[in-house]
């Protein structure tokens, strides 16, 4: 090391300017890669564009794994439809067939992320857009709403909570038709969601099997864009 | 590094130099990236054909998340994918079944580096498709992979390595290794250990302020949610044991928090690697998460350098020939075959 330091041939110069520049782009990758994961704070807002287009969408992550708060309840999804003005049949039960397919199966296929994940999407959606400030400066009791949002409370939103929120209302819709279509043959030309929630026992009442909360919201009928059907 | 005799002092630039080699001379880790190629590889064939009776209800024409869904929202998002050039059920399936066969090339590790990145384009393409159905783990793997590309990750136990061992007992010319690709490769190991150190730190603080994580009866919750919840006779009784409950929700915090340490310490390692592993291994049966699991599982192999690998395998190696070498000579394969199978005991 010590006699390295006074005669350095060129050989081992450029290695080591190489290996500076490969330096160089892991401490801004992954300067990046923190303000993103990290909350937000007044670095990564003042940075967000460039944060935006380094992360996304390749290194996009999230790794909120069951936390800040471990899920408490389940939700199940419930759809049914309609069409030419007639009701085809009663609600039908989206989660409880994926639950079943999971259930002492070891290795389980994707397909149960299918319903889980529109129903999950479609709650923090909206949650987002109830607790955002803006959303809540015009209206208070914006979290008293239902599943689906009225205009005026989305016109409140910053777009991108907006755009996030439609998305997954749109592929809720998507997937109430495909299960109505499946069920009875027949294409609906609008779709009702229904989500119910089950509040399980707190952790000092887990002796006790009784069902705990269940709450029920459902959408009002729905056209395949995702906008309320006039009836 | 001091000079013998002489009392050791920091000397900041020789330190910075050291570690400028470290990038430049010599490629680390590829005993250990070709494990994680290995076992990424694997996963996926599994997943993959675990999904094949479903996969066009999840990535191809019959999926409830629509193609036209998929053009508005996956594209808009900035999310390319080759799933945009036909909504066909034909060819949903070309790309499924290039997928498998990538999925086992990158495997094998037959031209390695072409096959990473037609492996990847696939993949992500795959995900892109129907971000519904992807977990923690696909999010993870898709990340390493683009870092393996940078990176020589079929240098051991691959269809490279067989080609370059003829090659060079034919006495064809030795490969000279240019210093920009081990300086890529270095990076690109150091890029995956980052990596997975951001997913548990991040994972491990985003607990720490919740609640029921503080209370130590975040678990319990876990344990009851139907969505993950395969076994729910054996979960039952987990939960209700109280010590367990708050002993495992501890654990798994301190575990996630304190495993980067496993890179400095090798007590650290020594204990909190079996524990994730563990701990990974309980969410993939009790969950009924086995990709996500195995993803997270492999992945935490960066945690490994190649001497450990090396060691490990000495040790099953040996491990393998002593039981070997007690099994009875009249073993179950010479009355399968007819044939003695005592050539099998040599070891080489």
């Amino acid at each position: 090391m010590y006699q390295s330091r006074q005669k350095v041939n060129s050989s081992k110069i450029w290695p080591r300017v190489t290996a500076s520049g490969a330096v160089c782009v892991l401490a801004l990758h992954f300067g990046f890669t923190f303000l993103h994961v990290a909350p937000s704070n007044p670095v990564s807002q003042q940075l967000a564009p460039a944060v935006n287009f380094w992360m996304t969408p390749f290194f996009d992550q999230n790794w909120e794994l069951f936390a800040p708060e471990p899920v408490s309840r389940d939700t199940g999804l419930l759809v049914r439809g309609k069409a030419s003005g007639e009701d085809l049949g009663g609600f039908i039960d989206l989660s409880t067939a994926m639950l079943e397919r999971k259930l002492h199966n070891p290795v389980p296929d994707n397909l149960h992320y299918t319903v889980s994940s529109a129903g999950h999407n479609l709650l923090s959606a909206r949650q987002e857009v109830v607790q955002n400030e803006n959303v809540l400066t015009k209206f208070a009791d914006a979290e008293k709403s239902g599943l689906f949002l009225t205009e005026d409370i989305l016109d409140a939103a910053p777009s991108p909570l907006r755009a996030a929120y439609e998305r997954t209302v749109d592929a809720v819709v998507q997937l109430a038709i495909d299960a109505v279509r499946t069920d009875t043959g027949i294409t609906p030309e609008s779709v009702q969601v229904r989500v119910v929630t089950h509040e399980f026992p707190r952790w000092s009442e887990r002796a006790d099997a009784g069902v705990g909360e269940v709450v029920y919201s459902d959408t009002p009928w729905l056209t395949a864009q995702g906008e309320e059907a006039r009836s | 590094m001091s000079v013998p005799g002489r009392p050791r002092r920091v000397d900041p630039r020789g330190l910075a130099a050291s570690g400028l080699d470290w990038l430049a001379r010599r490629r680390h880790g590829t005993r250990v990236f070709s494990l994680v190629r290995i076992g990424y590889g694997l996963t996926t064939i599994f997943m993959l054909l675990v999904n094949l009776p479903v996969r066009q209800r999840i990535w191809g024409a019959e999926a409830a998340y629509t193609w036209d869904l998929f053009m508005q929202t996956s594209l808009a998002g900035g999310q390319p994918s080759l799933f945009v050039l036909s909504s066909s059920a034909v060819y949903a399936d070309v790309l499924y079944f290039a997928l498998i066969l990538a999925a086992v090339l990158f495997t094998l590790g037959w031209h390695t580096r072409t096959v990473t990145v037609i492996f990847f384009v696939l993949l992500w393409s795959l995900q892109a498709r129907n971000p519904l159905a992807t977990n923690g783990g696909d999010n993870l793997s898709r990340i390493i992979l683009v870092y393996m590309i940078f990176a020589q990750v079929g240098a051991h136990w691959s269809l490279d390595a067989v080609r370059l061992r003829r090659r060079r007992l034919a006495g064809g010319r030795r490969l000279r290794e240019r210093t920009i690709g081990t300086v890529a490769h270095n990076a690109a190991l150091l890029a995956c250990i980052a990596q997975v150190c951001v997913l548990y730190a991040t994972s491990s603080l985003f607990k720490v302020q919740g609640e029921m994580w503080q209370n130590g009866t975040a678990l319990y919750y876990i344990l009851r949610t139907a969505d993950y919840n395969s076994w729910p006779e054996v979960t039952a009784l987990i939960y209700q044991w109280p010590l367990v409950v708050v002993g495992a929700t501890y654990a798994a915090v301190f575990v996630q928090l304190c495993l980067p340490l496993a890179l400095v310490n090798r007590w650290a390692k020594a204990i909190l690697l079996p524990l994730v592993l563990g701990m990974h291994i309980a969410i993939g049966l009790l969950m009924g998460l086995p990709f996500f699991s195995l993803f997270m599982v492999v992945s935490d192999l960066f945690f490994l350098n190649d001497r450990e690998v090396r060691l490990a395998k000495v040790y099953v190696g040996s491990a393998l020939s002593r039981i070997r070498g007690a099994l009875p000579v009249t073993d179950s394969a010479v009355h399968l075959s007819g044939q003695p199978t005592s050539n099998q005991v040599v070891v080489k």
